[in-house]
């Protein structure tokens, strides 16, 4: 089973057609079985059955009492696709009153606390009231004790594997005070337990997680609980609110849950009373029924058939895993330190990251997924499910004493998927649509994750609304440099048909940025296209754009040179290629441009006359290297020394070029929020001489406040970094 | 977000060898771009000159364009085409320029070639009988890879006249320089 499931993993490729941001991953997780450390086959002696055991022969579990282990071995009692649930579910009863989480299938063990003889088991109970009309009340005790067991047995199979004296009369009225204890091993650790219950219990983890959503850990939800201050950033911030929401969570989960023990405690007490007062009416009431589930004789017999479900339910909050931070995230606002190792060259390259963790003991990688922007691809390791209940993952923890557990996940992709044509539809009823969402409420009695899910989406639509507010800044600290290119014309070459190749050459130091709307796949080097029958006397207009966006740094020096060589090519109707010529243009990022259009001179070698032979009748194109050449800081000063006679080194002029260069800049401004506001009333109120006046005033401001900001952000940063230095060392 | 207003017009078309020109153009723009007012793709009327080799198209230009980006900058992308007197027309002219990158009065001429005939047939038709080799699609016009092996013919220029007027780039840190 856990070969297969292995080899199931592989990486699913997806192209995005839509926005990234509405990508939903639906993940669901539940322990399956765990290996106790394995006994030593030492013999224990006889089972304990010295009192009944000559009157009644030991029972199946009597005979395994002792034996804690519940491996399934074979692959065909996990069947495939959804029939899996069906052995899952047949391996922990869970009620069906856990919604999603819980099983649709409920098994019910029977067994008794004390032994009594077979004919009671065999004989129907209404001939046996018949026969022993003197024993009913006696009967009727034990029917009572029959049905507490049956609710007990449904806690998880392993529950089995308790001894059978340890089950004594007072450990089962605290198991029945707590409905929430499991026999899940202590060898898994108490707090593992404490903060996961559910989950130990039996029922399955279902988390709903959103494109680059974020999930508290342990270790995460208490470094944001204390209050970062004011000096602190916005996803700071932002988390220091979200992980206060999450503590409240829990503390209204524990009091709910202090709620219903004393509740219960209350009904136990005055079941007592009401035992002695309806004892005679029990027999009836109380007979169990065909199709009557252990919950609702649960409830029968403690009377308390007037409670709500939900209240009684193990588990009574199916989406437990947020809350318990069972499953954390790691995205790409998180700091380098929490990401995995080849996160940093994976961003390096572009892609956006997110990674799906779940503390098992020890954190364990359940899901990577990464986007890349630049193609639109979505790569997710493992694959999706067909169906998130199919648990097709399995995930082993072993600890160091021996007792190693079991997990299965499985996660699907669950996007809310929308038709073409409502789409459309959207666009032409924006207003409508604005309406409508705005309408959209939560129901009265919204629980408190559905109204944090609510808020969410809402935030989250507002942001997406509002991002075409914002321009584009550079980077922090960096320069943003748009060149605009164009090649217009070339004339008075040697040949006609004739095309230009070229290559640019950045500064050090700086960034070629790419636009995603751009069809240029690299405007560092190209070509333009063949000008047939011009290029001699003959103009050629080759009429060539590009544009190229450089980032550099902010005391980038103007003599730091951005350098384009250009090469033009003749090909004549033999294909043969010809060099018509070489030219160069070079100007610093930052400094202003003088003029707007250049002529460029273009030279090639002169060669000997055997190259002039060679050129006419053979063509082809020598190699020059014209990148030296052109390089005036060259070591080499013979290539330009003008008096030197050897011909070999000697260039002559052939045609032009004409190129159109254009450039825009663009410094890194903090846009604070008083500036997005006064943004915002400029753009429906007309502008006056006293906006101009305001904005400058704010730029000024602005441009002041950035140096503190930036030094703010770096003091926040340092004492992130410092901080999760310490939880390491401690946890180390 | 900052704005930019583009105004002017599509002057003419000289050193076409066709005399009968209409123009189509179109501005294209990245991502960040949005159209606020106008229209950002047109076509002339049929134009010629009696006595010089132009066509006159004084096609008026107003466009009012908002930007979250400086990528993308937009560039007007023209199409110049010949009718005959069968009423037949054919392209005669591509080209495309970027819109200058300072505000103020500029004047551009956009260098225009067409798609070179593949074989003595097709020029003997395109010759005698009208009609020529056009792109499929425009993006030919603007991909760089192996562009060499398109084959083009020189062809005439349009001249284009712009006044331009950006607005509240600076608050972005941007410099026209």
């Amino acid at each position: 089973m856990m070969h297969k499931g292995k080899d199931m993993k592989r990486t699913g490729v997806y192209r995005v057609s839509g926005n990234i941001g509405d990508f939903q991953l639906l993940l669901k997780l539940r322990h399956i079985s765990e290996w106790l450390p394995v006994p030593k086959f030492e013999y224990n002696g006889a089972p304990n059955t010295a009192v009944h055991g000559e009157q009644y022969p030991e029972t199946e579990e009597d005979r395994w009492s002792d034996c804690f282990i519940h491996v399934p071995q074979d692959d065909e009692v996990y069947g495939s696709g959804k029939n899996r649930i069906g052995y899952y579910g047949s391996y922990y009863s869970v009620p069906s009153g856990t919604g999603s989480a819980g099983n649709p299938v409920t098994s019910i063990v029977r067994r008794r606390k004390s032994p009594r003889p077979p004919k009671a088991i065999e004989a129907p109970p209404e001939e046996q009231a018949q026969e022993n009309p003197q024993e009913e009340a006696h009967t009727e005790e034990e029917d009572d004790e029959e049905e507490e067991e049956e609710v007990k047995k449904e806690l998880p199979a392993i529950k089995a594997a308790v001894p059978q004296q340890e089950a004594s009369h007072d450990s089962q009225e605290a198991i029945y005070q707590d409905p929430q204890r499991s026999t899940f091993s202590e060898t898994g650790g108490d707090l593992f337990y404490e903060r996961n219950r559910e989950l130990c219990n039996g029922a399955m983890a279902s988390i709903r997680i959103s494109w680059q959503q974020k999930y508290f850990s342990h270790t995460e939800l208490q470094r944001h609980l204390t209050d970062p201050g004011a000096c602190a950033s916005k996803t700071q911030k932002r988390y220091h609110n979200w992980a206060v929401e999450t503590l409240e969570l829990q503390q209204l989960h524990l009091q709910k849950l202090e709620a219903q023990r004393e509740r219960n405690h209350e009904k136990e007490q005055d079941l007592e009373r009401v035992r002695v007062r309806r004892k005679p009416r029990k027999t009836r009431t109380l007979r169990p029924r065909p199709g009557v589930t252990a919950l609702s004789t649960m409830l029968v017999s403690n009377g308390l058939s007037s409670a709500n479900m939900s209240e009684v339910s193990l588990v009574d909050d199916p989406l437990f895993a947020a809350r318990t931070c069972l499953i954390h995230t790691v995205v790409d606002g998180d700091s380098e330190e929490l990401l995995p190792r080849e996160a940093h060259d994976l961003k390096a390259q572009g892609y956006q990251l997110m990674y799906v963790y779940a503390d098992l003991q020890q954190d364990t990688l359940l899901v990577s997924i990464r986007y890349d922007p630049a193609q639109g691809l979505l790569y997710v390791y493992p694959d999706f499910s067909s169906s998130a209940l199919d648990l097709d993952y399995v995930v082993h923890i072993e600890k160091d004493n021996d007792c190693r557990q079991l997990y299965a996940y499985g996660f699907e992709n669950a996007t809310p998927l929308e038709p073409v044509a409502a789409a459309e539809d959207a666009e032409e009823d924006e207003e409508e649509s604005e309406t409508d969402s705005e309408a959209e409420d939560l129901p009265a009695d919204a629980t408190a994750l559905e109204l944090l899910d609510f808020y969410q989406r809402q935030r989250s639509a507002a942001t997406e609304l509002r991002s075409l507010l914002h321009f584009d800044m550079p980077p922090k600290r960096m320069r943003r440099i748009c060149l605009l290119l164009e090649l217009q014309e070339a004339q008075f070459f040697e040949h006609p048909n004739i095309h230009v190749r070229y290559y640019v050459q950045p500064p050090h130091h700086t960034l070629w940025e790419s636009s995603l709307g751009s069809a240029m796949e690299d405007p560092l080097r190209g070509s333009t296209a063949t000008c047939r029958n011009a290029g001699d006397f003959r103009l050629a207009n080759l009429g060539h754009c590009w544009e190229l966006t450089l980032l550099c740094e902010e005391n980038h020096q103007p003599n730091e040179l951005m350098h384009i060589y250009f090469e033009v090519i003749s090909i004549d109707f033999w294909q043969r290629e010809r060099c018509e010529g070489y030219a160069h243009y070079s100007c610093s990022l930052i400094s202003p441009l003088t003029t707007e259009t250049v002529t460029m001179q273009c030279i090639r070698p002169l060669g000997s006359w055997l190259d002039s032979l060679n050129r006419y009748f053979i063509g082809g194109r020598q190699l020059f290297d014209f990148v030296s050449y052109f390089d005036a800081q060259n070591v080499q000063k013979e290539l330009h020394n003008r008096l030197n006679l050897d011909t070999g080194k000697a260039m002559r002029s052939t045609g032009y070029l004409v190129l159109h260069v254009r450039k825009l800049q663009q410094r890194h401004i903090e846009a604070s929020v008083g500036q997005l506001q006064l943004d915002l009333s400029d753009s429906t109120s007309e502008s006056s001489g006293s906006d101009e006046d305001a904005r400058s005033t704010s730029v000024a401001d602005t441009a002041r406040a950035t140096t503190l900001d930036e030094v703010m952000t770096a003091y926040v940063e340092a004492r992130e970094r410092i901080e999760s230095l310490l939880v390491k060392a401690i946890e180390a | 977000m900052a704005e930019v207003h583009i105004i002017g017009q599509i002057l003419k078309a000289v050193d076409f060898a066709e005399p009968h020109l209409y123009c189509k153009w179109c501005l294209q723009s990245g991502n960040a771009w949005r159209l606020v007012q106008g229209e950002v793709q047109g076509q002339s009327p049929v134009a010629s000159h009696r006595l010089q080799n132009c066509s006159d198209f004084v096609q008026p230009l107003d466009i009012h364009l908002s930007s979250a980006a400086i990528q993308g900058w937009p560039r007007l992308l023209v199409e110049v085409y010949a009718v005959n007197v069968l009423q037949q027309s054919w392209p005669v002219g591509y080209g495309f320029a970027h819109i200058p990158t300072t505000p103020g009065a500029h004047r551009l001429e956009i260098a225009t070639w067409k798609v070179a005939p593949s074989g003595w047939w097709q020029s003997l038709r395109e010759r005698f009988g009208g009609g020529g080799a056009a792109l499929s699609k425009t993006d030919l016009l603007f991909s760089g890879v192996e562009r060499y092996k398109l084959q083009t013919l020189t062809s005439g220029k349009v001249i284009v006249d712009l006044k331009l007027i950006f607005r509240r780039f600076e608050d972005y840190g941007v410099e026209f320089k």
